[in-house]
């Protein structure tokens, strides 16, 4: 972050500026591990359990936990959802939508009695089942979900919300897609993560490095969520999001360039068949994410209206003068404390380079910078505290 | 200082220098046309000339003299043998960066004591203890 901060280019210190904002929706490393830690041991008892009844089966993560976009919810006492495909290898032949749910609920329940860490809670929903962790600031929505036997290995198929119809879905793909949108950057970080750490590229985990792409993804989602904050059931679903993002996204170019050009292309990937809006599920094309839009086409303009606000204030972060104009810019479209806490890091940021006597100046315009020859001399900012001045 | 800012604008007689630069803190910052006028056996003062400084609501600008010239150092953080390009002029800078900063958060990351409690231990300069008495009192550095 320092070799940002003490840049003279405006584009890397607004992609510090940004990156930092951006970085305060992450799930914290701690959270995260736990909750992977519980996915873990869930996925092998499940494993080793199942092969004992009639068929097998696999737990595994899908959704922005997959994808690493994972956004910390706008209200403090909203939990992250970690999504899970609980998938049973069984035809759909030879069972039912409302078995299949029954036969995954059985499993979690003997689960839970196990007396697993967190001491989960099973509660059942409409068309998945959640693992509760009291006071945990995270829950498990597990799908129940069988193989697709026309798009083996990875296709699968869910109920939809009333059980009556089966849904074909293939979230594994769908990751790698999304995956390779952005492997060449991933590439770079993991390998600079692992200089830095002095560690095998390998060894580095994927969730500990975030792409441009994915900053972006967070930044639209926490965007949305502001927009959509009095009216949550007309916020567009995040794979729409996350598809259009990744499908606007050319492979390059710094944050804040990526957001302000992603945010203008978005709604050019959206395609008309017959009058009906169309986003394809790039691994899956008969498959409309946009489906829903048919029956409520009030949410399909309050997308379009949401687009064009994040288009207008994107565009404004980038054009104001002053870090003060900048971090206000950047609190109305991701939220005051994050833009306050960019603020902060760079305040404090400057003065530890300066205390170390990295901090240099500039001819010409005296813009502070890396060190060249001379380095700030340190000295204390003080004053007359009899009539101080300003209002 | 004609090396480093050679578009600086620079007033000099006998006693006193008076210098006039455009500094831009950060590449994000706006820019700001200062005044730094130095007199024999004094510190260097510095005015901001434009834009004018803001206050946050219901709170003062931190690390301001009353006369509105900026507070940059303790008494003994500057001597007439340092070079104002090299102390001042970057103090300068960095004061401009916290300002901004300042009002954005409200809070002054760039280190120093607001409100200012009288220095102890510091001892004022030879060379400007006279003036300094002269002053009788009215200002301190900052």
């Amino acid at each position: 972050m320092q070799d940002n901060l003490l840049t003279t280019d405006r584009n890397q210190q607004l992609d510090d500026l940004l990156g930092t904002s951006i970085a305060e929706f992450d799930i914290p490393d701690a959270v995260y591990a736990r909750a992977i830690a519980r996915y873990d041991h869930l996925a092998h008892w499940l494993a080793g359990y199942w092969p004992d009844s009639r068929a097998g089966g696999e737990v595994y993560t899908q959704g922005s936990v997959r994808l690493g976009t994972m956004t910390r919810p706008i209200n403090p006492r909203d939990e992250y959802d970690l999504d899970l495909v609980c998938r049973r290898d069984l035809l759909d032949t030879s069972t039912t939508k409302q078995g299949l749910k029954a036969d995954v609920g059985l499993g979690l329940a003997e689960y839970v009695t196990t007396g697993p860490d967190g001491a989960p809670k099973r509660h059942e929903g409409n068309r998945c089942w959640t693992l509760e962790y009291p006071g945990e600031p995270f829950h498990m929505d597990v799908l129940p979900a069988l193989p697709d036997i026309e798009a083996m290995p990875n296709g699968i198929l869910l109920t939809d919300r009333d059980l009556r119809e089966w849904q074909r879905s293939n979230p594994v793909d769908y990751a790698t897609w999304f995956r390779g949108r952005m492997v060449a950057e991933l590439t770079t970080l993991r390998e600079a993560s692992a200089v830095a750490k002095r560690m095998d590229v390998e060894d580095v985990p994927e969730w500990q490095v975030k792409t441009t792409l994915q900053r972006t993804v967070q930044a639209l989602k926490r965007h949305r969520d502001l927009y959509f904050a009095d009216a949550p059931k007309d916020r567009p679903p995040s794979i729409i999001v996350t598809t259009l993002a990744a499908m606007a996204y050319r492979g390059d170019g710094s944050l804040f360039e990526v957001l302000v050009d992603i945010v203008e292309d978005m709604p050019s990937f959206i395609e008309q068949c017959d009058g009906i809006l169309w986003i394809p599920n790039p691994v899956q094309p008969r498959e409309n994410f946009a489906d829903r839009w048919r029956n409520h086409p009030d949410r399909a303009q309050r997308f379009f209206d949401w687009i064009e606000r994040a288009q207008h204030d994107f565009a404004a972060i980038g054009e104001e003068r002053g870090l003060d104009r900048i971090v206000t810019k950047l609190g109305e479209s991701f939220g005051e404390d994050p833009a306050r806490r960019a603020g902060e890091r760079f305040g404090t940021g400057i003065k530890d380079a300066r205390d170390r006597g990295l901090l240099g100046i500039s001819g010409g315009s005296g813009m502070l910078g890396a060190v060249q020859s001379r380095p700030v001399p340190r000295h204390t900012f003080h004053g007359d505290a009899a009539r101080p001045r300003g209002s | 200082m004609r090396a480093l800012f050679p578009s600086a604008r620079a007033d000099l007689s006998p006693k006193r220098l008076i210098w006039r630069e455009t500094i831009t803190p950060t590449p994000l910052s706006r820019c700001y046309p200062v005044r730094i006028t130095y007199r024999i056996g004094r510190f260097p003062d510095v005015r901001v000339l434009g834009p004018a400084l803001e206050g946050r609501p219901g709170e003062s600008i931190p690390h301001l003299f009353s006369n509105g010239t900026l507070c940059l150092h303790l008494e003994n953080e500057w001597s007439s043998d340092m070079l104002v390009v090299h102390t001042t002029v970057p103090w300068t800078s960095e004061w401009l960066l916290n300002y901004e900063i300042w009002l954005a958060t409200g809070t002054w990351y760039g280190g120093g004591e607001w409100p200012p409690r009288r220095q102890a231990n510091s001892t004022p300069l030879p060379n400007i203890a006279r003036s300094r008495r002269r002053r009788a009192n009215r200002r301190r550095p900052g």
